[in-house]
């Protein structure tokens, strides 16, 4: 890997550049769902070759698609297994969502993956975020919601990464949205409507 | 904590709020610069769990960064922004010992490594490479300055980074001195904010801004 020179840049250089940035700038294109998985397949090659007969190299695209493929096919269980249950206590990963702001009114910056773990009939969600989104004086919620809208659980306040308790019998099949939302401290129980991420449990096997 | 009991009756704005959360096609993101982060630890969680190579080190920075590099990836190389982007994370993956958070942040990283990929794929095929498209397919107008126009285009995406992590009032402060010129004691009187906070928000600002831009792998 070639090396990223440093650059130095004035106060007026930052001040040009900051100029120079457009609203389109801003924009961001996700990668295609395929690119993700070649990216774990691979990577899983490459870890478990560190340390062995030393680091594969992935001199070219092609060869890489094809040590991916051969991955996935070989290893598919095993790699989804792995992907997955990336801890190393007795617990299960049961699904996961990524959670962004697609299609709602608040916009954020902020991405979070929600994933439910169980350890016999007790279950939690366990939340992490890339940065927090910024509920300004209010407070951030987390919800799981059924898939006609009609029932909710509020989960608890939250204020960074951390675990949250599902009550007795709720299950992602249940309760497949997983949602934050924007909160006043108003002592009103119900949502605000305000939703910052959500996302979609998808089963793990 | 609320009391966990099932909710009734959401209002038909939250329905029609749920209608439209099924996942779009790309082109995501806000044409401003949203929501601010503030919890940077959360971000070094990441940082960490990538430079340690703990096992889900590639997933957390894909998923904190996947976009970020594909964007670059796509308006610098559309046909093979796939691949490119692919080829950014495994040699990211690989080289995880050499990132060093203190040094700068991940975002800053990876895109170093997407410069590098992009004008490597142009050479290898022989072609020059191109001024860079806009998010429409049209091309940007030609950059004079010195500097690849695929220098100009990751500087750009970084700041954009820089700014967004920013609370919302230093960014708004930074945004003014920057883009309307108005001095220290402008800004206070138009913010309503103490004449030291504008200095030390744009003073953190630039810091901000250099953290992402002058990132050293060496």
């Amino acid at each position: 890997m070639t090396e990223r020179t440093e650059e130095m840049f004035s106060d007026s250089d930052l001040k040009e550049l900051v100029r120079s940035v457009e609203t389109d700038d801003y924009k961001r294109v996700d990668p295609p769902p395929q690119v993700w998985l070649n990216v774990f397949a691979a990577g899983q090659e490459t870890h478990a070759d560190v340390g062995a007969a030393g680091r594969r190299q992935f001199a070219h695209p092609a060869i890489l698609r094809v040590a991916a493929v051969v991955a996935l096919i070989v290893g598919l269980g095993a790699v989804v297994l792995g992907m997955l249950d990336s801890r190393v206590d007795a617990t299960t990963t049961i699904a996961t969502a990524g959670m962004d702001d697609q299609g709602l009114p608040m916009g954020t910056d902020s991405r979070a993956w929600a994933t439910i773990v169980c350890d016999g009939d007790d279950c939690r969600v366990d939340v992490e975020f890339t940065t927090l989104p910024d509920p300004g004086d209010e407070a951030l919620e987390l919800w799981v919601i059924d898939a006609n809208v009609a029932e909710m659980f509020s989960l608890g306040e939250v204020t960074g990464t951390g675990s949250f308790e599902l009550p007795a019998g709720v299950t992602h099949v249940g309760f497949p949205v997983v949602d934050i939302s924007i909160e006043p401290r108003d002592g009103d129980v119900t949502h605000s409507g305000k939703s910052v991420l959500r996302g979609i449990f998808k089963a793990r096997v | 904590m609320r009391p966990m009991h099932p909710r009734r009756g959401l209002t038909t704005k939250m329905s029609v709020m749920i209608a439209t959360s099924v996942r779009l096609s790309r082109m995501s993101g806000s044409p401003q610069p949203a929501a601010a982060a503030r919890d940077i630890r959360v971000v070094d969680i990441v940082e960490q769990a990538f430079s340690s190579g703990s096992e889900d080190g590639l997933r957390r920075a894909f998923e904190a960064h996947g976009s970020l590099v594909h964007t670059m990836c796509a308006r610098a190389h559309p046909a093979l922004a796939a691949d490119l982007t692919q080829e950014v994370f495994l040699a990211a993956w690989r080289a995880h010992e050499r990132f060093d958070p203190e040094k700068g942040p991940l975002a800053a990283w990876l895109v170093g490594i997407a410069k590098n990929k992009i004008v490597d794929s142009y050479r290898k095929s022989g072609r020059q490479v191109p001024t860079i498209s806009d998010m429409d397919g049209s091309l940007l107008p030609s950059i004079p300055q010195t500097g690849s126009a695929v220098d100009q285009l990751g500087n750009r995406l970084l700041v954009t980074e820089a700014l967004s992590s920013l609370g919302d009032r230093p960014r708004r402060i930074v945004e003014l001195a920057f883009y309307e010129d108005l001095t220290h004691e402008q800004i206070a009187e138009r913010t309503n904010v103490p004449l030291g906070t504008v200095k030390s928000d744009i003073r953190r600002g630039l810091m901000r801004l250099r953290r992402y831009l002058e990132q050293r792998d060496d």
